[in-house]
């Protein structure tokens, strides 16, 4: 057997008789073997060897099934703010209501001199709220006070002004 | 529970307390004079009692004249009242009332009267069924909050084409 053919043995890692002879008569491939020996010594180490696994952290089970606190004040908060706005939202426009105006007199203008000043009745009061005339509207009672503790005015003025 | 029980009671008491209405003895005596305020004449006509309550009038409006067209008194308990009669001259009906009164306070006492009324009426010209057909021609409604004793001026303008206006004048007394 030639050393290129036991090379070839050797590199296969089988070992038979011809190759146990070479190797007893040469020196040179009998280190090549041991080397190889050597290399599949390490080889084989290291494939028994464990590899340590990722580091992963298990909670438990009470951790991981609970809802942080924030979760449900912040689902709270939008749940009320909601209700509010729907509720603000649903409101029912409030009924026209009797007005009634106190005023002190403390003197008297002739008529002709004043001014004629016809107030415009908005179309809407808000975005929201649109301006509907009452039919039958309760006259505005205007409470007047005199100097005289014992005398108190009511002057009543119907829609139509009169 | 019992918190809530006593909680309760004393809500109960309290609406009671509001709601309590003036005992049955007592009755309230309305003294009502009808005036009219016209833009013509220059002499006022009415009775003394009403001097001090026409000078107020006269500081606020323009109306020339004063002038007593009826009085008349109307005595009646918490519960509802009315009384009516015709004016003389101009002769027109009036029927005069109120739905009900309530007394607040020490003396001299308030006086809420609810739904008080005044309607003028005129015979018109046709009969219906034989019946005699009245037109309105004036009429307050109103509530009132007034003290024993006090002049209370209710008062409305365009009672006709000239322009008078129909004056109330309202002096409650208390009667225990």
């Amino acid at each position: 057997m030639t050393c290129i053919e036991s090379e070839l043995l050797m590199g296969e890692g089988e070992m038979n008789e011809a190759l146990q002879d070479h190797l007893t008569g040469c020196s040179a491939c009998r280190i090549l073997w041991s080397e190889l020996e050597a290399n599949r010594h390490v080889l084989r180490a290291m494939g028994l060897e464990t590899i340590p696994a990722a580091p992963i952290q298990i909670h438990p089970a009470h951790h991981s099934n609970a809802t942080p606190w924030w979760k449900w004040t912040s689902a709270a908060a939008a749940l009320l703010i909601t209700l509010g706005a729907a509720w603000w939202a649903s409101r029912p426009v409030k009924p026209p209501q009797i007005v009634s105006i106190d005023v002190k007199v403390t003197g008297v203008a002739p008529k002709a001199e004043l001014p004629y000043v016809k107030a415009e009745i908005p179309a809407m009061l808000t975005p929201r709220v649109r301006v509907v005339p009452v039919a039958n509207a309760e006259p505005l009672r205007v409470k007047m006070l005199t100097p005289d503790p014992d005398v108190v005015i009511y002057w009543l003025v119907d829609s139509k002004g009169e | 529970m019992k918190r809530l029980i006593w909680l309760l009671a004393a809500t109960a008491g309290l609406v009671l307390a509001q709601d309590k209405q003036a005992p049955a003895s007592t009755n309230v005596e309305f003294t009502v004079y009808l005036i009219s305020g016209s833009a013509q004449g220059t002499a006022d006509e009415v009775p003394k009692d009403l001097e001090s309550t026409v000078r107020q009038l006269h500081s606020v409006f323009a109306y020339k004249s004063y002038k007593l067209s009826e009085s008349f008194i109307l005595r009646g308990g918490a519960g509802m009242a009315s009384t009516e009669g015709v004016i003389p001259v101009v002769g027109l009906r009036y029927r005069f009332g109120y739905f009900r009164f309530r007394l607040l306070g020490d003396p001299p006492r308030a006086v809420q009267l609810e739904a008080l009324y005044l309607e003028l009426t005129r015979p018109t010209v046709g009969l219906k069924d034989g019946k005699q057909i009245y037109e309105t021609v004036a009429k307050i409604n109103t509530n009132l909050d007034m003290r024993d004793g006090q002049k209370i001026v209710v008062g409305k303008s365009s009672l006709n084409i000239g322009g008078d206006a129909l004056i109330l004048v309202i002096v409650p007394r208390v009667i225990e």
